[in-house]
């Protein structure tokens, strides 16, 4: 038996021994490495999801998006305000005047970083060529989707061609799908390319911990501005309350995607301070447009004045999280226009009963499905939805929760009387307005709802094709939102805000509303105070 | 026994077959297209539908059937949609996790439930007993997140001694500090079960003749308790045992996702949430086979310990040619 038992432990100790060998992540022993006072140091970031593929080509969801940032550059970037589309790898460019060639000259102090298939050659327009295109043809979100090819001109400038005129092409070219990657290292890697990423960003990929962590390292040779440290750690913890844990106990820099209690055990905490920004993110009920009850125009009224926004928004976010939202596009966008807000209910439950009898159900009385997914927040939304409406128009509200999958499947099909999400994309209003507005993207999940109305239709297409000029777009885009607010098509109830815990020893980080995060960008160079 | 434990062996293939076709039609059956989840919101319907053709989602789901079939033959498990990598890659890197947080918490929690349980029996209605009875009711009923969110609260905020989350960097010490919290939060919860069980298993024995006997012979109680009691109260208890263990190895989720450890439970529940067919397909294939092969080793170890119920297995083997 005792002989047994000294086996038993001699294989436990000797797993434990093994698997801690393969190794795991955290700080870095080199952290306090000398230098100028912004130099040196580990900045380790958690994210709330795991990435999956960081080919740029494949990538889907923001986190992965936010680390191919810092390893690869694009061409164009947003300034951080999200206002104005800054040089990148491209120092200037023209846009013809019908609005489908784009022509932009190149830096040419470019290098990438070492790979296994190149040791760190300059780019070229070839590459810029090579990658765009690349995107264009393999992108599983269609990303460069308008892009009909692209002419090298000289050693340093291209012209884009477009299939047909896009003012939104720049906001486009500024996801980091659209960065510029060598063609040996892509081609060499075949499909594991986005294990391997190489591009010309700041800090270059060195490892990758599945599930665990990516591990970057400084790219001395790094065209811009010289980066600050010496690695930046993406670590992935899904759960908020272990985020903030692990900001307190310093086992990580920077907590992004925080919400509720969280945020207040950071506030107390001195070494820490809470960040936060207007979102570029809009949560909204959506009503079937094309069946059931909904179809009618005023019951959909009779909906949203039933509804007390303000009270349900104060009800969700405890910790002031969000703001009110009215329209279905976020106020930092420079779409927005505060005065179509006029346009939007207000909660008034005398005359939502009213117009429901008008609408032919004078006692309400009738069932109506709404479909979320099983996020908590939610389910609390539905919840306070339905008992608004139980209250005022005694209308049943039947709250289906499914994950994702299930979700996006009904609500995309138009399956749902209402269901409830959030939208959260580039500041250009044709990603929220087109996406969720236009008749031609009816059967997506942006357009679940079956909207559709020829003249914002025409207005859609015009402000992406008649004029580069933001403020005649965003004239465009004013006047659809106007309409599509007047057919009440949906609730839009809350902005939500990017709110980001940190190390007070973090310095020069930008929060961008988008959500996306750079460590190095034209206008600041994070670093990390000893 | 040899006889036995091979006929036990070849059960397993229609057992795992049959596994296999439920998660198969299951998958297929729950709506959402595995198309649509990876892109996300934004994307549009031709991209779903060119993605749905690269994926070999618009196969009917016989023709799919059969081609991982054939796959799992040649011991391919299909590969991950969304990791662009083989399925039986992924899962060899996460499964070695998996089973260490198993075995650390396992050996954690029979160190503190098993000697707690007999020390109960042993003393019934005794302080101790009513303590330890206490106590492990409160730790099976724990929910095992808020007692991580608890133990991380104390020991990584408050005190600092242990680290919060992830796996831990190079290193046996670094290892091990990250191995604690997770693991003590599942051992408190089966320690629980275990003394319980144990307690109730050895009390049923101890009234038994033979250990009467065994005291009138004048052994020491210390021989009589653990070497003729316990041995005996052993079998109910090596299956509580059993099904903790391999629930443990199917991935502890809650326990998984809080610490953020990169183990199985973690990857499925993604993967299901993903709707990334091969791995969700692959992952519960693996778990089903570990689940099988933990209560085989059971049953064997039941015949190992007890000769009456070692002949009667083979009893019945005759029986039934």
């Amino acid at each position: 038996m005792n002989r047994r038992k000294k086996g038993l432990l001699f294989i436990l100790v000797a797993i434990m021994v093994l698997s801690f060998a393969l190794t795991g992540c955290g700080k870095n022993k080199s952290d306090k490495k000398a230098g100028g006072n912004k130099e040196g140091g580990t900045l380790t970031i958690a994210l709330s999801s795991t990435p999956k593929n960081l080919d740029p080509v494949k990538y889907t969801g923001v986190y992965e998006g936010n680390i191919i940032r810092s390893i690869g550059d694009t061409l164009v970037f947003y300034d951080k305000e999200l206002k104005e589309v800054i040089p990148g790898l491209a120092t200037e460019w023209e846009i013809s005047k019908d609005l489908k060639e784009y022509k932009f000259t190149l830096r040419d102090d470019v290098y990438f970083q070492k790979g296994k298939y190149q040791d760190g050659r300059k780019m070229t327009a070839e590459d810029v060529k090579y990658s765009l295109e690349r995107s264009e043809k393999e992108s599983a979100m269609g990303r460069l989707r308008m892009l009909d090819h692209v002419e090298v001109v000289s050693d340093n400038e291209i012209i884009a061609y477009l299939k047909e005129p896009n003012a939104a092409f720049l906001t486009v070219l500024t996801d980091s799908g659209n960065i510029i990657v060598p063609k040996e290292e892509v081609e060499g890697w075949g499909d594991e390319f986005g294990l391997h990423l190489v591009g010309t960003g700041s800090y270059a990929f060195k490892e990758w911990r599945k599930d665990d962590c990516v591990i970057l390292e400084k790219n001395e040779k790094y065209w811009g501005s010289k980066p600050n440290l010496d690695q930046v750690v993406f670590k992935f913890i899904s759960d908020t309350n272990m985020r903030a844990n692990a900001l307190r106990t310093g086992e990580i820099d920077v907590a992004t995607d925080l919400q509720g209690e969280s945020i207040e055990a950071i506030k107390k905490d001195e070494k820490l301070e809470i960040r936060e920004k207007p979102g570029m993110k809009v949560s909204f009920v959506s009503m079937n447009l094309k069946n059931g009850p909904t179809k009618d125009k005023k019951v959909r009224e009779a909906i949203l004045s039933a509804i007390d926004v303000d009270a349900l928004v104060k009800g969700l976010y405890s910790w002031d999280e969000a703001e009110r939202a009215y329209l279905p596009l976020p106020p930092g966008s420079w779409g927005y226009d505060k005065s179509i807000e006029e346009l939007v209910p207000k909660y008034d439950p005398a005359k939502a009963k009213k117009l429901l009898a008008e609408a032919g159900y004078p006692n309400g009385g009738f069932e109506l499905n709404i479909y979320i997914t099983d996020d908590p927040m939610r389910v609390k939304m539905a919840t306070i939805i339905q008992s608004d409406l139980k209250e005022n128009l005694n209308i049943d509200l039947k709250i289906n929760t499914a994950e994702w999958g299930t979700f996006s499947d009904v609500a995309s099909k138009g399956k749902a009387d209402l269901y409830g999400m959030s939208w959260a994309w580039y500041p250009d209003p044709d990603f929220f307005l087109y996406q969720m507005f236009h008749s031609a993207q009816i059967g997506s999940l942006g357009n679940g709802q079956g909207f559709e109305n020829a003249k914002v239709d025409e207005l859609l297409n015009r402000a992406v094709s008649e004029t580069g000029n933001q403020e005649e777009r965003a004239k465009l885009y004013q006047e659809a939102l106007k309409i599509i607010a007047e057919e009440y098509p949906r609730l839009d109830y809350s902005n939500e805000k990017v709110i980001y815990g940190m190390n007070k020893k973090v310095k020069d980080f930008v929060l961008f509303g988008d959500n996306q995060i750079f460590i190095n960008h034209p206008e600041f160079n994070v670093y990390k105070e000893k | 026994m040899l006889k036995y434990t091979l006929k036990r062996l070849l059960q397993l293939i229609p057992t795992l077959l049959i596994v296999v076709l439920i998660i198969f039609v299951i998958t297929r059956v729950v709506p959402g297209n595995p198309a649509a989840v990876m892109l996300g919101p934004q994307a549009s319907v031709q991209d779903v539908e060119k993605l749905e053709e690269e994926l070999g989602l618009n196969n009917s789901i016989w023709t799919q059937m059969l081609d991982y079939l054939k796959g799992l033959l040649k011991g391919d498990l299909g590969k991950s949609y969304y990791y662009n990598e083989p399925v039986i890659d992924i899962i060899s890197e996460r499964f070695p996790n998996t089973l260490l947080l198993s075995v650390f918490s396992m050996f954690l929690s029979l160190l503190i439930g098993i000697p707690a349980g007999v020390i109960s029996a042993t003393k019934q209605y005794s302080k101790f007993d009513y303590i330890t009875m206490v106590l492990a009711l409160i730790g099976i009923s724990m929910p095992v997140f808020w007692l991580g969110l608890m133990l991380v609260l104390i020991f990584s905020v408050k005190l600092g001694w242990l680290p919060s989350v992830g796996i831990g960097e190079a290193g046996f010490i670094d290892g091990l500090k990250h191995i604690i919290l997770p693991g003590l939060s599942l051992a408190i919860i089966s320690a629980g079960v275990f003394a319980r069980f144990t307690r109730s298993s050895m009390l049923d024995i101890i009234k038994e003749d033979y250990i009467k006997t065994a005291r009138a012979k004048g052994l020491r109680e210390k021989i009589v308790i653990w070497k003729h009691a316990f041995k005996n109260a052993l079998p109910p208890i090596i299956t509580i045992i059993g099904i903790q263990f391999s629930s443990l190895l199917s991935g502890a989720i809650l326990t998984e996702t809080i610490f953020s450890w990169p183990g199985m439970g973690k990857l499925i529940v993604d993967s299901i949430e993903k709707r990334d067919y091969s791995l969700v397909q692959g992952g519960v294939l693996f778990v089903a086979f570990v689940y099988v092969v933990i209560n085989l080793i059971v049953d064997i170890s039941y015949a190992l310990l007890n000769p009456k119920v070692r002949a009667e297995f083979e009893g019945t083997k005759e029986g039934g040619k």
